[in-house]
Parts: C-alpha cells; structure tokens; sequence
C-alpha cells in the first residue's frame, strides 16, 4: 500500500456522537472512500461518542481493509469518549490520541505506513 | 439478626434516596434525557420492593404512587417539569421521613396524602392525565419480590458481604436505539457495582454499504463480581429486557472451589456452546480445545476469546481475596476503634517514659518498635475514616435549587474536588455552616436577574464549591458572582455596633470578619433565608470548633469567596508539647513554622511592643506564661515558637520545647469551654493532661492587642 502521494480526507466531527448524527456520518465516510486516499477521522472535536456512530467506525475500518485503504484514527481522544468505551470492554487502556485508540480498541488491526 | 438487616436496609434506602435526588437535580436541567428518567425510576422501585420486604408498608405503598407518576413520563405520557420535580424532591424528603417510623405517626400519613394529592391535581391539569393509581403496591413488584426471590436478592437486601461473580450475556434486540436507550451508559452503571471484565461481540456487524446505523449490531458478555444481588442487575436493565435478550447467571462466590481452576471446556458447557461429548472427544485427542473448537467451526474465536477472558477473571478474584474492595462498617465501630487507638497512644507515651526513668534498654527497645507499629495503626484508622466530601456536595445542590426557586434568582452551583477526603466527623460538622454560607451568597450576594441583566453580567449567577487539600488541611472555597461585601456598609454596622471605633485601620479581611459577629447583618431587607445576622455567627463557631478558619475575600461587584481552612483530622494529631511554669501546652504541628530561642533581657527589652523579627518579617508574640496569669519568673532563656495563624504569623513564648507528640484530642469539659485559647486537651504518658493551644484564636488575641496598642501610640482611642 503507498499512500505517499494520495489524497487525504479528514473528516472532523464536532459535539455528541449520537444516534442522530449516525446517518449523516456514514454517509460521510462513504462519500470520502469514493474519492480514494487515505482517510483520517479526528477525535478532536468530538465530546461524546454513542454506540450507533462507534458501529459505523468499526464499520468504515472494516471497509477500508476490504478496500485496501487506510483509514486513520486521529486527535486527540476526549477521556470521556475512552472512559465510555473502557467501560463497555472496546479497549483495555486508556489512550489520549486516535492512533493510541487504534492500537488498543478490540478487533482493530493498525495499518503501518 | 433481623435488625442488623433492617439497618441494612435503611442505610441502603438512604443511600438510593441520595441518589434519587442528585439523578432528579440533574433531570431538572436535562428533563429529555431518558437514562437519568430511568435511573430515577429504579432508585424508587429499588425503595419499594426492600421497603415491601422489610415491613415499611407506607414506604410502600406511597412510593409506589410515584413511580406510578415517574412510569407514565417514561411512557412519554407526561413531560417533567419544574413542578413535576419539585414534588418528586418533595416525594423523596418524605420517603426518608417515613424511613424512621416502622409505624407512622398520623400527622406524616396526612402529609404524604398531600403530597400525592398534588401529584394528581398537576397531572389532572397538564391534560390528559389520569390520576395516579392508588392502592396497595401490585403482586409481582415489591411485594412479590418477597414471594419470588431471585437468586441472589436475599444477599442483596441484607447487604450480604460475601461478593459473587455473575456472567451477564446481554443481546440488545436491533431496534434498541430508537426509544433512546443508551446501550453504553447500560454497560456502564452494570460495570461500576463491581469489578467487571467485559467482552463485546462485535462479529455481527455488516460492512459500511450494508449497515442501518440506527440499528445495535453488537452483544456483550460480562463478567461481574459484585456485592449486588441479582434484582440489582437486573433493575439496570428494567426497560429493555423484554426486547432483549439478557442471561443472568451465578458462576461463583468467593472462595469456590470451582472457581480457582474453572477450564475452558467447563465454560463452553455452561454457556450451552459446546456438548460436554465433544469437549470429551477433543481433549481425547490431546489437543488445544480452543483452537481446535474454532478449526471445526464449533464455536468463534470471539466466543473463545470471551470464555478465556471469564477463565481469566476467575482465577484473578480468586488470587485477590479483597474482591469487591470495600465492606459496609457501622460509623460507631469506627469512632469506637479510634478511642482505642488513642488509649493505645495514650498508653505507649506511658510506656516509653517508663522505659526512659528506668533506664530500661531492653523496655527501651520494646517501646520503639510498639510506637512504630501504633504510628502504622493510627495512620491505617484515620485513613478508613476518611470520607470524600462530595458526598455533602449533593445536599448543596439541593439547598441552591430550592433556594433559588424561593428567591427567584437564577443560581448554577458549580463544583470541584468532590473527591477530596476528609475524616467523617469533619465532614457532618461542616455541613450546617456550608450551607449557611451557600444560604447567605444565594440571598445576599447574586443579584436578582432584572439587577444582573442591567449590570450586564449573565442572568444565571454562579456559586462555586470547591475543595482541595493544603498540606494537613483542607481548603473548601465558596465563590460566588455576585455583588460583593459593601466594606462601607459594614464598617458603619460595625461602628453602631461598637465592634470598631470611627476612624480604626483595618484590612479589608479584618473589616469582612464584623460579618461574622452575633446578630450582624447589613441587610435592610430581613427575608426568611437570611438578614437577621443568624448563620454567620455560627458558621465561625462551627469552623472555630473544628479548629479551622475562616477568610473572606471581596471585590465590590465582583463577588465573594469564602475559604474555609479545616484541619483533615480531629481526632489525634500531631503536636509539639511545650512546657510553661509546669505546665504542658500542644501546639498543632501542622501550623508550627519554627522555634527560636530568647534570652531574658531580650525578652524584657523587646518589653510593651511583644513583636520580634522572624524571616524578615515582624512577628507579634505572647507570653504564654502572662496569658495564662502563670506565677513564678520565667528562665533565663526562653523559647517562641512561631506558628501560622489564618494569614499571619504569630509567636509564643514558652519556658522550654520538648518534643513532638501523638496528640489524642480529647474534649474539654462544659466548665472549660469558654476558656479563651484552648481547644482541647491530652493526656500525657505519666497521666499529666496537656492543653491544646488554639492558635487561631490566640492569635486573634495578639493581633488586637497589637493593634490597640499601636492605635493608642498614634493617638487613636
């Protein structure tokens, strides 16, 4: 894989990831595999996550695998967001920025560069 | 036995109904959000099924009335509002008032009938609503958690000490986001009553084309130690277990053979995934069960990986006997281990004097390591009655809501350090003057909203509790936005008063301090919150009995903050002992900032002033020997120590520094109370009892006279 020269789509959501926003933002995801690249996903401005958009993540992983494309976790973590998902069993430690997220949530395989 | 049970119960029950109110406090300002609803309406079930246990009837039979009400806004029939809350508050105050009487008096029954009628004329005006069903609590809820005892609920209303470990095997039904259900905030209330491993299964979840987002792909298997009963667990998923498919089941108590060395095939059975022929017929073959099951496709690697992680959890809590890590003690087997403790110290100062007079090395040796041991023992007691302090943090939020409503002001309590420990007592005692402080801020301080909005500041005011630890103190800290103390207004309360003379300098903390007179108030308006200058008297009586401070800190318009300066500990502390004219005195160690020595002439050179220079700084002082009217001359060489009062430093001068000393705080009694400078006593190790200084007091002392005498020198009365 060489991701070198590609095309980078970062993708930023902001505020609680709730139900409602779920839709909208696998449609997002879809849309940037469409365009090809290397895809990052920031933390950053994201307060709370919720188990619909978390599935839609794992989901865009899984694709991006099948796709031969990366997908990237990046930002930093909100201690919330890595409270709630230690709690629920998807990770074991707590991490502070996506690519620590990536090395420790469950059934994740981290694509080196 | 029973009644070891009943106040299991009842310490239970009020720790829920302290639950209920922070969960309802917290509804008010999110009245949409479905978890905290629920969370409410399960402390109130919780209440009535042990309540219906237990005999309390009209515990009972009332708070099934409300959770009927609190049932029809989770069916989205009624929408909570203020007036909804408040009664619901109103509710719970009066459930814990029915807790003290196995029979109620008359006059309370009435009450709650009140009380329920407003619930039926609110729900009758809103609309639609029905009243709330009356009558005796249904069969199949609190009663008939009584006929058809789970597994498991026996050890839970008995507050059973023995911790179990439960394998939960949650399957959410797809649908289950979109009534508002939060599958996550579910985990984790279940993952916080014990110690958990948790394993989701996300195997099911379809790739990003083919997902619906709003459905739940995902199960989870859990593995739980926990004190809680198995009604518990379930309670957490009350309203989602008939779309759901939910498992609970005991694997094991502490201390089960089984549990030590439970294998991997034993787990597959137990979870139906494997027959107990074909685990039989693999470990015939001397393979690795896992890896084989999951070759044959008899089971997942998931499945495998969630049996392992139970192996895994089992064989932990059995090398860690302390499972669940915390038991539930009485207070007074507490208070009475820290009495023995102090004889205990009280005992080995005898002990290591009597080694010293003999001159005894083997007794010598013996005394130091005993002292060693008891230094450990009293750390280890003091640390269990440690408390975190946000546990009255709760009680505030309560205070400023009610408070506000009656004022109609708009007030957010903003809060920090909720974690901060400190010994139990302590923490009972500061109650009443925080929330004489909180009272005063609320009435006198933030503004009303018309007011604020002219000034230009934000309509909600703000008052901010705050607690942190300060080397053997805590600092409590309550802030709030708004007006601020009028340092003119006071100075001329305090001059009608005659607290101060006209004309008289003080600090602006010197001038805020009148506020805390009897009787002082500079409001012109009494209300029956405050104004009557009741409350701050007491909040320095209470803070002084805690051998703490008080200091004020003001910027007109800008607000108030009050510090609190409370030691951690009042039970025994450490003490320098000195000795004045025979007599032995304690200094708390924690304010002694050092000593030095004074030669006689000096002393008496230093004469009328009584201020010295210490660190660059001018450091009042007092003889102890003249305050306490001592007779005889001092020695030819004195010590001052200095010590750190409030915000100043201040030195007493003693006849000779002996040593530090575990001080055993004991109380003095009525006829000594009103002795000004002492705030307790001890009892040496030869019997001899020592007075504990009250430096702050003392202090306050010095600096008056101090004061006086330079006013006096410039010519001011």
């Amino acid at each position: 894989m060489d991701d070198g020269h590609a095309p980078v789509t970062r993708l930023g959501p902001q505020g609680n990831l709730g139900i409602e926003k779920a839709s909208a933002l696998r449609g997002e995801i879809i849309d940037a595999f469409s365009r090809g690249g290397l895809i990052e996903f920031d933390f950053a401005g994201i307060v709370d996550l919720d188990l619909p958009c978390l599935q839609v993540i794992y989901a865009a992983h899984r694709e991006a695998r099948a796709r031969d494309v990366q997908f990237r976790l990046v930002g930093r973590v909100n201690p919330r967001i890595a409270g709630r998902l230690k709690a629920s069993g998807f990770i074991t430690a707590i991490p502070e920025t996506g690519a620590e997220l990536e090395g420790c949530l469950l059934g994740w395989t981290r694509e080196e560069s | 036995m029973i009644d070891k049970f009943k106040s299991t119960f009842l310490e239970e029950a009020n720790e829920l109904l302290g639950q209920l109110e922070e969960t309802l406090l917290e509804l008010e300002t999110m009245p949409t959000d479905s978890e905290l609803l629920n969370k409410a309406f399960r402390a109130m079930h919780t209440v009535k099924g042990s309540s219906s246990m237990f005999g309390y009837d009209a515990v009972s039979k009332f708070t099934h009335e409300v959770e009927t009400a609190l049932d029809r806004c989770r069916n989205g029939e009624i929408l909570i509002d203020r007036i909804f809350i408040g009664l619901t508050l109103r509710a719970r105050d009066h459930i814990r008032g029915l807790l003290d009487f196995e029979n109620p008096p008359e006059e309370l029954l009435r009450q709650g009938e009140a009380i329920l009628g407003e619930y039926r004329a609110w729900m009758a005006n809103i609309g639609g609503g029905k009243a709330v069903a009356s009558g005796p609590a249904p069969k199949g809820e609190g009663e008939g958690s009584k006929a058809r005892p789970r597994e498991g609920a026996n050890s839970e209303a008995q507050g059973e000490a023995e911790p179990m470990t439960w394998r939960i095997m949650f399957r959410p039904a797809p649908e289950i986001f979109k009534d508002g259900t939060k599958v996550l905030t579910l985990i984790a209330e279940l993952v916080a009553l014990g110690e958990a491993s948790v394993y989701p299964h996300i195997e099911a979840l379809p790739g990003l084309a083919a997902m619906d987002p709003e459905l739940c792909y995902c199960s989870w298997d859990i593995i739980l130690t926990t004190r809680a009963g198995e009604n518990a667990l379930r309670d957490i998923f009350i309203f989602v277990e008939n779309r759901s498919e939910l498992q609970i089941s005991r694997i094991a108590k502490q201390g089960d053979e089984f549990a030590n060395a439970k294998r991997l095939g034993e787990i597959f059975i137990e979870r139906g995934l494997v027959s107990a022929a074909t685990i039989g017929s693999v470990l015939e073959g001397h393979k690795r069960l896992g890896e084989t099951l999951v070759e044959q496709k008899v089971v997942s690697s998931d499945e495998v990986a969630s049996a392992l992680l139970e192996q895994e959890h089992l064989k932990k809590i059995q090398e860690r006997k302390d499972v669940a890590g915390s038991i539930r003690v009485a207070s007074d087997k507490l208070d009475s281990l820290v009495d023995l403790v102090g004889e205990l110290v009280t005992l080995q100062a005898r002990l290591s004097q009597t080694a010293s007079e003999r001159q005894d090395s083997a007794l010598g040796s013996i005394s130091e390591q005993f002292e060693r041991l008891i230094s450990q023992l009293r750390d280890n007691t003091m640390s269990i009655r440690m408390l975190p302090i946000g546990s009255t943090f709760n009680k505030f939020r309560r205070v400023v809501r009610d408070l506000s409503l009656e004022l109609g002001k708009e007030v957010e309590l903003q809060t920090e350090g909720a974690e901060t420990e400190l010994d139990k007592t302590v923490i009972e005692r500061l109650s009443d003057p925080l929330v004489h402080i909180i009272r005063n801020s609320l009435d006198h301080g933030i503004e009303s909203p018309d007011l604020r909005r002219e000034k230009g500041k934000p309509v909600p005011g703000v008052i901010r509790l705050s607690a942190r630890h300060s080397g053997a103190y805590v600092l409590i800290q309550v802030s709030d936005d708004g007006k601020g103390l009028d340092a003119e207004a006071i100075r001329q309360k305090g001059i009608e008063r005659g607290l101060i003379v006209q004309g008289q300098e003080l600090s602006d903390n010197e001038l805020f301090q009148l506020i805390f007179a009897p009787g002082f108030s500079t409001a012109r308006v009494i209300t029956t919150v405050s104004g009557r200058g009741v409350g701050m008297d007491v909040v320095r009586r209470e803070i002084d009995g805690l051998g703490g401070s008080v200091h004020l800190e003001s910027a007109a318009g800008a607000g108030m903050t009050v510090t609190l300066k409370i030691p951690l500990t009042l039970a025994i502390i450490e003490g320098l002992l000195v000795k004045v004219a025979g007599d032995f005195y304690v200094i708390p160690l924690s304010s002694v900032d050092g000593c030095i020595e004074i030669a006689k002439e000096d002393l008496d050179q230093l004469g009328e002033r009584r201020i010295f220079s210490f660190r660059n700084e001018f450091v009042p002082f007092v003889s102890l020997r003249r305050f306490f009217d001592s007779v005889g001359q001092g020695p030819s060489i004195s010590q001052i120590v200095i010590a750190q009062a409030l915000d100043s430093r201040v030195g007493f001068v003693v006849d000779q520094v002996i040593g530090d000393y575990q001080t055993v705080i004991k109380p003095l009694g009525r006829m000594f109370k009103s002795v000004e400078g002492i705030s307790g006593a001890t009892i040496l190790g030869d019997g001899t009892v020592a007075l504990i200084l009250d430096v702050n007091r003392l202090s306050q002392v010095v600096q008056h006279e101090s004061k006086v005498r330079t006013a006096a020198r410039s010519g001011v009365a």
